[in-house]
């Protein structure tokens, strides 16, 4: 009890306008000067714990009663101390990540007019075990609970826009709890993650159930029933990396229409990996209400299109065209709602722009040259671990230092 | 110190892999499989009681600027026996450990050892210490390679134990899954500690209640003044 | 200031006794390693070989091949024999050539080379596979390893050039493993390689009839097959 142990609280500076001591440090403060030595701290040592209790009261009383005396308090000057940032807006993390979630509601909606039932499931099981872990590891903790602050859920939602819609309930399930318990509250919660917790979760499902990630249906199956025979089929991108093998040149390409990827409701992949247009409206959302910058997002596509075009340019019958990278797969979620979050990417404009092209070279190189036939998630989680370099690569000069270098 | 507390210490308070993190390339490496665990630490135990027992031999006849390489050289011909050994008599598993057999001469633990135990006590203190020591070595790393093993594997010591509805979790068995296994064992252990501490404090505050009680016959003792 | 002379002298003294404990030492693994290499060799070499009389350890040929692309059969030096080239374990029954098993290694494993044992008929058709050596992800590309886990290991037995060699997924006839397509398309390619090796630089070369009658030892693996 820190009432205990303390002197009664310091009568009134003598002088209007002395600072008083920042409020955390009020109580410990000796008093400033004269006339207030403590009326109770002569007989304090050795008084039980009541005696104590009712000394802070009549204390509490008397400064009451002061303050009464002296009617209208004088002009006081109270600094509170606490740390940036200092402007007050009516941002709140609830209503930043809410508005995440609106912004991905036209993805969603296209991928359950594609894959009906079966996107539903995956997206319910993994927001539920998401909000589920987080609850239960915040309790197990003793850490505040902060499940309803949308955080959680935005972490589901975009896991789920990450698998295949034939994802059996248990990698749902078990990727909601990897996405909050390995990537974010092992971390210590909500920003203190290096790495993006959802795309944290799809890596390790991944590596770990490839046969299960990779297993896709095509649109227009899971409409009615829930069931698990589903006709599997290739991803366009899955497709590009077999043909390479098996005939070294690639054919697919070329009969690969592009309004599909655009419009994405008859494109075969994950459930974010559908519609180009859909995504691009939940993002230019974002960006209109200031959550993203443009930044990210533009390096990114801009580089994985660039060197694109660069390989293809050197051989076009080995390296599938730009544009054929930019509708596929997962670069336009992955560019928009993955690479952009606040917690994991660099805070300056530059650090972005380098975030982005590097996100947009491994995506490339792993897509062509990698084992996996998509790079997407695996690009981001790496440049996410590379932010503190990037940040310390572009760090600001500090306002009046180091003049010369500026 | 005790000769038990020398033996004990090294299976949990001064744990080398999950308590002093030493020898992480070989354990997070070899760990794949209780089999190959289990290999490994049996080895490092060979060689860590047998260097511990040779240095603390000759300790005395080695002058200090010259202990280290002449330490390494001791332990590098240990190690480099052990590899022989293993490589006549137990073929295959030698095949499957292969570079980390040798690998042993630079695993911290040793010269840890030899420089932090052997170089300061008689030889059967310090054989009793290698025993101790490659025991903790021994048991985690066959707790990480069992855990790592049925979850990436379904089964541990090669034998299946999770049946065919389970899908094993192939992350475990590759690098990234060493990792997060000895994490969450070395988490697992400080929980332990935690608890136990905190049983501890529980059980000495209510002795010393006990003993107040006992000598006031219950009545509240005033404290002395400064001490509230 | 201590006596350089004496801290040399120090360092000496253990530099020799250590040599002197790992010669001896060596002096008695020696053999055994040896023994143990060879028997881990012959045990590969027996699984892929039908049944036989003669000891192929002691009957290979080396003979010298030029390799190179994504399969090769395996080049190595046998210091005994002296001689630089593919090692091949000729397997006799009733002083009849039955089979051959060399080495062929592929360069197409999902992480590193996969090193195979390779048992051709004198019809040139395949008697048998075994992985050597891989480094394949395990639980998934390394399934190659066994019949159980990997069906096409057993389906490629019996089948020549003519047949088919390659994984169902690129449009053959061999199971591959899910999601790990990359590992059996290895093997399968290593088994071709192997067998064009064969028909190009191993047919006549091994003598059609046991250079030596065979020798009744307790350490023949006689009726390793029956």
């Amino acid at each position: 009890m820190a009432d205990e142990s303390t002197p009664t609280p310091p009568p009134e500076p003598p002088t209007a306008g002395a600072p008083t001591p920042p409020v955390g440090a009020q109580q410990a403060a000796p008093p400033a000067t004269g006339d207030g030595a403590p009326p109770a701290a002569a007989e304090r040592p050795g008084a039980k714990k009541r005696a104590a209790k009712e000394g802070a009261a009549a204390a509490d009383t008397e400064k009451e009663e002061k303050k009464k005396k002296k009617g209208p308090p004088k002009k006081e000057l109270i600094l509170v101390a606490s740390s940036s940032p200092h402007v007050v807006s009516d941002e709140s993390i609830p209503r930043i990540m809410y508005t995440v979630c609106l912004a991905l509601a036209p993805a969603i909606l296209v991928a359950v007019y594609c894959f009906g039932l079966q996107a539903v499931k995956v997206l319910a099981l993994t927001s539920a075990a998401c909000l589920v872990t987080e609850a239960g590891l915040q309790r197990l903790m003793g850490r505040r609970l902060t499940v309803t602050d949308g955080s959680a859920l935005v972490t589901g939602l975009l896991l789920a826009m990450t698998l295949p819609p034939s994802a059996p309930w248990w990698i749902c399930l078990l990727g909601g709890a990897l996405a909050i318990g390995v990537g974010k509250q092992l971390f210590g919660g909500l920003a203190h993650n290096p790495f993006n917790p959802a795309l944290i979760a799809r890596v390790i499902l991944l590596i770990s159930w490839p046969v299960e990630l990779t297993t896709w249906m095509k649109p227009g199956q899971g409409f009615v029933n829930l069931g698990v025979d589903v006709v599997t089929a290739a991803s366009p991108l899955g497709l590009m990396k077999e043909e390479l093998i098996q005939k070294g040149s690639i054919q697919v390409v070329s009969q690969f229409p592009l309004r599909d990827g655009l419009l994405g409701l008859n494109q075969i992949g994950s459930l974010g990996e559908t519609s180009v247009i859909a995504l691009l409206l939940g993002g230019l959302f974002l960006l209109y209400r200031g959550y993203i910058t443009w930044h990210i997002p533009v390096s990114y596509i801009a580089t994985v299109g660039a060197v694109a075009a660069l390989f293809w340019g050197i051989d076009p019958g080995h390296f599938a065209p730009p544009l054929y990278h930019l509708v596929t797969g997962g670069l336009f979620l992955g560019a928009l709602y993955m690479a952009t979050d606040m917690v994991t990417c660099p805070v300056t404009n530059r650090g972005m722009l380098i975030f982005g092209m590097g996100c947009g070279i491994l995506t490339y190189f792993i897509r062509t040259f990698g084992a996996y036939p998509e790079g997407v998630s695996f690009a981001i989680v790496i440049m996410n671990g590379a932010v503190p370099l990037i940040e310390r690569w572009v760090r600001p000069r500090t306002y009046g230092h180091n003049l010369s270098a500026a | 110190m005790k000769l038990s507390a020398v033996l004990t210490q090294g299976l949990w308070k001064e744990n080398p892999t999950l308590r002093m993190m030493l020898g992480m390339c070989p354990v997070l490496a070899v760990s794949t499989s209780a089999t190959n665990a289990i290999g490994m630490g049996v080895a490092t135990l060979a060689v860590l009681v047998a260097s511990n027992f040779t240095i603390a031999l000759v300790k005395d006849a080695i002058p200090a600027q010259v202990r280290i390489p002449a330490y390494i050289l001791m332990i590098a011909s240990l190690v480099t026996a052990v590899d022989m050994a293993m490589a006549a008599w137990f073929f295959e598993l030698h095949q499957t450990l292969g570079l980390f057999i040798p690998l042993i001469v630079v695993n911290c633990i040793i010269l840890g050892r030899a420089e932090g135990f052997a170089a300061k006590n008689t030889a059967f203190a310090s054989i009793v210490d290698g025993l101790g020591m490659g025991l903790g070595f021994t048991l985690s790393i066959t707790t990480l390679g069992c855990c790592r093993e049925l979850l990436g594997n379904g089964s541990i010591f090669g034998i299946p134990l999770l049946g065919d509805a389970f899908k094993p979790m192939l992350l475990m068995v590759l690098p990234p899954g060493a990792f997060l296994m000895l994490g969450l064992l070395a988490a697992t252990m400080r929980r332990v500690d935690m608890a136990l501490e905190a049983r501890a404090r529980t059980v000495a505050e209510g002795r010393r209640q006990r003993a107040l009680d006992l000598a006031t016959g219950g009545a509240p003792i005033p404290m002395p003044p400064g001490f509230e | 200031m201590v006596n350089i002379n004496r801290l040399v002298l120090v360092l000496l003294v253990v530099a020799v006794a250590s040599a002197i404990l790992l010669a001896e030492i060596n002096t008695i693994t020696a053999p055994k390693i040896q023994a143990s290499q060879t028997a881990y060799k012959l045990k590969a070499v027996q699984k892929v070989l039908p049944p036989y009389d003669n000891q192929p350890a002691a009957d290979r040929q080396v003979i010298p091949v030029t390799g190179g692309g994504p399969a090769e059969a395996k080049v190595e030096l046998d210091e005994e024999l002296g001689k630089e080239g593919v090692v091949v374990y000729p397997a006799y029954q009733a002083g009849k050539l039955v089979g051959e098993a060399y080495s062929v290694i592929s360069h197409q494993g999902f992480s590193g080379d996969i090193e195979i044992l390779l048992g051709v008929s004198p019809a040139g058709r395949v008697t048998g596979v075994e992985i050597i050596a891989h480094a394949e992800t395990p639980g998934l590309g390394a399934k190659i390893v066994s019949e159980a886990s990997w069906k096409g290991k057993a389906q490629v037995v019996g089948r020549s050039l003519s047949e088919s060699l390659v994984v169902k997924k690129d449009g053959g006839e061999i199971d591959a493993i899910a999601g790990a397509t990359i590992s059996p398309r290895a093997v399968c390619g290593a088994v071709k390689a192997g067998l064009e090796v064969y028909n190009q630089a191993f047919k006549d070369k091994v003598p059609a009839a046991s250079p030596a009658a065979p020798i009744p030892t307790a350490a023949a693996p006689q009726g390793a097959h029956s």
